[in-house]
């Protein structure tokens, strides 16, 4: 898997003069399989933003993203909810789970919507996700019924639902207290390379960057980035 | 559980999410189809129960007046009888050769609200048109063979508690007197027949030799041949003329004419019978007896068929109105549809954006919320059909018990399509919502922009 972004932008109309404001610039990223790529960066750096290009939940103003050669932006908004579906999984930080749904359900649900695995293995494989993030005895609960955390593992195991080559995680850590955020970003990294996934979060949390293997530096007001390895 | 999570379980999912909203919703539909169903049943069901009761009788003969009242008075043992006519006028049917059979009927008296109608066994040979068997039939028992024996309908001995053996004794009138009737009592009935049920009218008659009458009513002595009309007064041919000129010359009674039955009336005009059905040979005699009967001045014939005709073309313009009430409500159940499923998407915009991030096309989202109606639907038609029933049959079996009326009630086949129908029509209601749906931008409803 390689992930190529070149000259991202995104830009909004300013809500007071209406002039197009710039809130992202990227010169260039590379990310390739297995890799662990932390962002961080101020608030409003835009950090979720670029995770949102890529998963083509919003467009770029301008740049180019490669996934394996292919041009996603010039993709149209189906073919892209494809990619998302089969390549991408997200975590997000507020979870985002379906409150009407069971543990279960929820990582059942992402599977049906891709169409992968069938009866009895998508089921399987569900039960068997959730088990690996600690949920075994948690399926049948509804969100409302789960912790934090233990919703965050549902994410987590829904993200790995359809085997993504890049799981993006959004602030994974930003609703929890220090020891859930420690065994997450922990469980986080361990399944990826256990699913040979590559691994591209956002957070603010330094201690954290001790898991990845490159960080990433977004500027204020997201004009600049800086890339460290 | 999920062992196949379709868009059909996703949708229902969502409504159980939302039970109560969900609950009172399909409450709603369902009372609105069931109004318009069972307004339509039963509207069918006592159209059909009018004209299945008639199909067993041919031309009716009456005295003149209200042809209404000839028929619902013979057939449906509703409203009082009209004037009697003169045995004499019997004898002269019968004596015509055109004449294949005459069924006489009296009608007057009553035990415990049940009405007696006097009559032959030629009553007990009637079949409907195109059947092989005679459409009242002994269920047990026998026969009457003399007067004052009685075969009673299944319905009145049910009400009665009549049995095999037992005897009773008739009131004068129509309805249950509350005194009892002395002159009556010295004529008991007994029962020695049952009829099978046949969900007409007929079910609640007390069926009598029609001697009975004219014995009870002190019109005739008892004699062995009981029903032959040139007993109870043996008027000649030249009888019916001259009572042709008191008719025109207007002494006939118009008290009689005016108030159907009374004692008075019966002692006056000798013993009598209250309707003939006759039933000629050929339908060409058929209609000059019609015709011929029609402009003399003692009697009328009706063909129940087409009076029934008559009083249902009158009775379309009511219906109409119901019909356009039906179409109210059917609309309002649509517009209830289409005002839940559009406040449920409203609301749950935020989830329906999770589902399209999670891989859930445009497409899927649409189908869910025409899938969440098509199950609202779907349950309020089948409550709405199940409640329907349970009012259909429950005022049908008020009216079978308050009357002599009988609802006779079929589910046809056009009531699986108005069904369907509802359903399908309420199932695109939600079509407004369900674009809305489909337009749901993920980073605007999750805030991600």
């Amino acid at each position: 898997m390689m992930l190529r972004l070149k000259e991202i932008s995104k830009s909004y109309p300013a809500a007071d003069t209406g002039h197009m404001m710039q809130v992202l610039y990227m010169e260039k990223l590379v990310i390739r399989a297995n890799e662990r790529v932390a962002l961080v960066g101020p608030s409003g750096s835009g950090k979720s933003t670029l995770l949102n290009i890529i998963a083509g939940i919003i467009r770029p103003t301008t740049g180019s993203i490669k996934l394996n050669g292919q041009e996603l932006t010039e993709l149209s908004e189906r073919e892209w909810d494809r990619v998302r579906t089969h390549c991408f999984g997200y975590v997000f930080q507020n979870f985002y789970l379906l409150p009407g749904f069971s543990a279960l359900e929820n990582v059942l649900l992402a599977m049906q919507f891709a169409g992968t695995w069938r009866g009895r293995e998508r089921m399987e494989r569900a039960k068997e996700l959730l088990h690996r993030v600690g949920l075994e005895a948690r399926l049948h609960h509804r969100p409302h019924q789960l912790s934090n955390g233990e919703q965050q593992r549902v994410a987590i195991a829904r993200a790995l639902a359809n085997e993504p080559c890049l799981v993006m995680a959004d602030e994974p850590t930003a609703n929890l207290d220090a020891a859930n955020a420690m065994r997450i970003i922990e469980l986080l990294t361990e399944v990826c390379a256990e699913h040979r996934a590559a691994l591209l979060l956002s957070t603010h949390d330094l201690g954290l960057l001790r898991y990845m293997d490159r960080t990433i530096h977004l500027g204020g007001a997201g004009v600049a980035s800086n890339v460290h390895s | 559980m999920l062992r196949a999570m379709s868009i059909l379980s996703i949708a229902w999912r969502n409504l159980m999410h939302r039970k109560l909203q969900t609950l009172i919703t399909v409450l709603i539909i369902s009372l609105g189809i069931a109004m318009t169903l069972s307004v339509i049943m039963l509207t069918n069901g006592i159209k059909e129960g009018i004209a299945e009761a008639s199909k067993p009788y041919g031309m009716l003969v009456g005295s003149k007046g209200s042809a209404n009242q000839l028929v619902f008075n013979t057939i449906y043992l509703m409203d009082t009888p009209l004037a009697n006519l003169p045995l004499s006028y019997v004898e002269h049917l019968r004596k015509d050769e055109r004449v294949a059979q005459i069924v006489p009927f009296g009608l007057g008296d009553n035990y415990r609200g049940h009405r007696i109608v006097g009559t032959t066994e030629q009553f007990f040979e009637l079949r409907s048109p195109s059947a092989d068997e005679s459409y009242f039939q002994l269920q047990e028992g026998r026969m009457f063979a003399e007067p004052f024996e009685a075969v009673i309908g299944q319905r009145a001995a049910r009400a009665t508690g009549l049995s095999i053996g037992d005897t009773f004794t008739s009131g004068h009138g129509v309805v249950e007197a509350i005194e009892e009737d002395h002159d009556h009592a010295a004529y008991p009935y007994t029962v020695v027949g049952i009829m099978k049920e046949t969900g007409t009218p007929a079910d609640m008659g007390i069926y009598v030799p029609i001697a009975s009458y004219w014995i009870s009513h002190q019109q005739m002595e008892w004699e062995d041949d009981w029903f032959d009309p040139s007993h109870a007064g043996s008027r000649a041919e030249d009888e019916i003329d001259n009572l042709e000129a008191e008719h025109q010359e207007g002494s006939v009674d118009a008290h009689a004419m005016e108030d159907g039955y009374s004692r008075e009336t019966e002692h006056e005009a000798g013993a009598g019978v209250t309707a003939l059905l006759v039933q000629p040979e050929s339908y060409m005699q058929l209609m000059q007896l019609y015709a011929e009967i029609n402009n003399s001045q003692i009697a009328q014939a009706v063909f129940p068929g087409q009076v029934l005709a008559e009083m249902f073309d009158m009775l379309g313009s009511g219906e109409q109105v119901w019909s356009y009430i039906s179409a109210m409500i059917l609309f309002m159940t649509v517009l209830t549809i289409l005002l839940f499923m559009y406040q449920s998407t409203v609301e749950k915009r935020r989830h329906l954006a999770i589902m399209r991030v999670i891989g859930a096309g445009r497409a899927n989202i649409f189908a869910i919320v025409i899938m969440e109606a098509a199950w609202i639907a779907a349950l309020g038609a089948a409550a709405g059909v199940m409640l329907s029933f349970l009012l259909t049959y429950t005022t049908a079996w008020y009216i079978s018990q308050h009357s002599t009326l009988s609802v006779l009630l079929t589910f046809t086949r056009e009531y699986a399509v108005l069904v369907a129908v509802i359903w399908a029509v309420g199932s695109a209601a939600a079509g407004l919502p369900a674009i809305i749906a489909y337009r749901t931008e993920i980073a605007k409803h999750l805030q991600l922009n």
